[in-house]
């Protein structure tokens, strides 16, 4: 009897079971690059080098972590750097993004059609074009030795106010209607009736550049010319020596450094994200 | 009145003070170099350190020190500096970059400085000294950290085979790195290859031209297309790939240093800077590393390019910050200073008066593979001389064109020659 209810469910989940392996295949795919790069890290230099490579350090040493933060260039500073743009640019444009996506949402004025296209046409500038003009505009203005070029020239997200105002438009005139009858002031109406209903998209788009900001590497090398301007990223380049070849297991060591921070914050944002989705304030 | 003259002399007060305070102030030189991190960033942070205690106190000076990159970062960041007012005083360059950022008019002409201060010249090697731009008795570069290419063996895996002499010729590499090479007999497998030298033109392969009494290209002339010399090195270079003991070039995560440190590799060519990372990775290995020089065409006339970086002063600084960049060039080029280098590093000490100095003989004695790098300073040349604004350009199409014909195997040595001079005709 048992062994037959066993075989009905095999043969009912058997459909599934292509399925379920493809998955399993594409996480292990994901996942593999960063187990490899933990475990690198954990190697001794000769090891990481090894051919064929071992899957699980031989003599499993803190040697790398040691000597990233043996080493005359601090960790730390590069480190703070980093929290400060990341949480810099963050701020700047939720103050920009939230009540330009509101206005273009729910307010009327003269000229919003062509606001609304000049808004968008900045998409379509490749970011790339902008560096030098950028880079001159800070070094007039004196700010390249500060944190300044790297906050500033991203404080407009104009894909950030593109998905926030399609959030804003889900929200029903209705509701906003009955708030200004209870006099409700209209940073009233943002703050406790539009962004716990666009809540999702707020999340997303603060991970995103939270992702974008943390990882940015081509941007600080250009706008820094100074150690103490510069994000993690850009230390990661630094530990590599490349002539005298790679210390893979110290730049692995340090890839962990960066990637640690986004891994835990996009471990506890997705869960507020699946839950941000599924509630839509509407009954 | 009381109330107005108490005023004025307030303010004298308080300007005389200030411009005792501005006299005081240091003079701050900007150090941009492209040494990042390990031996080299330490050596680099050490020198600044020391400067600033010693001579930095004595003349009021304070060298900050700033890393930007590698040299095409440096080259760029320099450029983009001009023009927004961030150029830093002393900057590290390399090879035809010396050049390009003095026909930009960014760098000054050492030579006043150098006669004022009545500084020797002559210590320095002929082949590092006449570099880009130093021509006509005009001075734009000096040397800073330089290295030559040697010939790095498995001497253990040599010494199995009975190979006990390092090869000096290029005929007898053939015959030694062709015994290197270790096949399974039973599957075919390669377990060694004897030998490899990767796609590096102006380095490796341009050390060979300059064998061959030719030059990879100077003044806008590309000599070794048309004498035979690029037909020779590559014909030679392929027919080693297509007897089978020499690997074909490839990029891969793992380097010749570390494919030779894993037994993978019987020898290869390369930067002696590699010296650092592969005496401790074979020994990690029990391997032992042989170091040889540079293999050769013909024994009696050798030669060999050489590599790495130039200091440089800018322009755009103020006549008093200048002084103090040049006082912060002397003391990095002093014959103390280039020996602590070398023997932290494995850069080459590129003066010959280096020779005297105690702690580098006594470096020498333990580490004789960096004197063989050090030996070949007599015979080096630096490939960028004389300056061609093109080079960069000429050198990027035939580096890319020897890429297809090494790596790809697509197109004929022929094929390859006709390509560099069709594809450099607008520059030729």
């Amino acid at each position: 009897m048992q062994q037959l209810q066993l075989k009905r469910r095999f043969v009912n989940y058997l459909p599934n079971l292509f399925s379920d392996l493809l998955k399993i295949a594409c996480v292990l795919v994901f996942i593999f690059p960063f187990y490899w790069m933990i475990i690198t890290s954990f190697k001794t230099y000769g090891e990481a080098i090894q051919v064929p490579p071992t899957l699980w350090p031989k003599n499993f040493t803190l040697e790398a972590y040691h000597n990233i933060f043996s080493m005359s260039i601090s960790f730390w500073q590069y480190a703070q750097n980093s929290i400060i743009v990341t949480a810099g640019v963050i701020i700047l444009q939720c103050l920009i993004m939230i009540p330009a996506a509101y206005a273009f949402a729910k307010r009327q004025f003269v000229g919003k059609g062509i606001a609304w296209a000049v808004v968008i046409s900045a998409l379509m500038i490749p970011g790339t074009c902008t560096y030098v003009p950028i880079y001159m505009v800070m070094a007039k203005a004196g700010l390249i030795p500060s944190l300044w070029p790297q906050i500033i020239p991203h404080g407009c997200n104009v894909f950030g106010i593109f998905m926030l105002r399609q959030a804003f438009k889900q929200v029903p005139d209705e509701l906003l209607e009955s708030a200004r009858l209870d006099s409700a002031t209209e940073a009233q109406i943002v703050l406790r009736i539009m962004l716990p209903m666009a809540k999702a998209a707020l999340i997303t788009i603060c991970l995103f550049s939270f992702i974008g900001t943390w990882n940015s590497y081509f941007w600080p090398l250009v706008m820094t010319n100074n150690d103490k301007y510069r994000p993690l990223t850009m230390y990661i380049e630094r530990v590599q020596d490349a002539d005298v070849g790679n210390k893979w297991n110290q730049v692995m060591a340090a890839n962990v450094l960066l990637v640690g921070p986004v891994l835990l914050i996009y471990l506890f944002a997705s869960q507020k994200i699946i839950r941000a989705f599924t509630y839509n304030g509407v009954k | 009145m009381k109330k107005l003259v108490a005023l004025m002399m307030a303010l004298l007060m308080v300007a005389s003070m200030a411009s005792f305070a501005v006299a005081d102030e240091p003079t701050k030189v900007i150090f941009w170099h492209s040494r990042g991190s390990g031996a080299n960033y330490e050596v680099t942070k050490e020198a600044v350190d020391t400067f600033n205690a010693t001579i930095g106190v004595e003349k009021n000076i304070v060298v900050e020190e700033v890393y930007i990159g590698g040299y095409g970062t440096l080259q760029t960041k320099t450029q983009m500096a001009k023009q927004s007012g961030e150029q830093p005083t002393v900057a590290v360059t390399s090879g035809v970059r010396n050049a390009i950022l003095m026909d930009d008019g960014l760098t000054v002409d050492l030579a006043p400085y150098i006669a004022a201060s009545n500084w020797d010249t002559s210590r320095f090697f002929d082949g590092i000294f006449y570099t880009a731009g130093n021509e006509d008795g005009a001075v734009y570069s000096l040397p800073y950290i330089r290295s030559t290419p040697l010939f790095f063996y498995n001497k253990t895996l040599a010494d199995s085979k009975g190979l006990t002499e390092a090869p000096r010729t290029i005929a007898e590499m053939e015959a030694f790195c062709s015994k290197l090479h270790t096949v399974d007999a039973a599957t075919g497998e390669v377990l060694t290859y004897g030998f490899e030298m990767t796609n590096d033109i102006c380095y490796l392969q341009g050390s060979m031209l300059y064998q061959l009494g030719s030059s990879l290209g100077g003044g806008g002339e590309a000599s070794c297309l048309t004498d035979g010399a690029m037909k020779k090195v590559l014909s030679d270079w392929t027919r080693w790939m297509d007897e089978g003991w020499c690997r074909v070039p490839t990029a891969e995560a793992l380097g010749t240093s570390e494919r030779l440190s894993q037994g993978m590799l019987g020898a290869f060519v390369g930067s002696c800077s590699s010296l650092g990372n592969l005496v401790p990775a074979c020994k990690d290995n029990n391997i032992e590393l042989g170091v040889a020089y540079f293999p050769v065409y013909d024994a009696a006339a050798p030669a060999c390019s050489i590599g790495g970086g130039c200091i440089v002063l800018l322009k755009d600084n103020t006549d008093a910050v200048k002084q103090a960049g040049w006082e912060f060039m002397m003391y990095l080029l002093s014959d103390e200073r280039i020996a602590a280098e070398a023997i932290a590093t494995g850069y080459l000490p590129s003066t010959k008066t280096v020779v005297d100095n105690a702690d580098m003989q006594a470096y020498w004695a333990e580490n004789p593979g960096f004197k063989l790098a050090y030996d070949q300073l007599a015979w080096g040349t630096t490939e960028e001389s004389p300056f061609w604004v093109d080079l960069t350009e000429y050198k990027t199409n035939v580096q890319n064109i020897v890429g297809e014909l090494v790596t790809e195997r697509k197109i004929t040595v022929d094929e390859a020659i006709q390509r560099m001079l069709e594809d450099n005709a607008h520059i030729l």
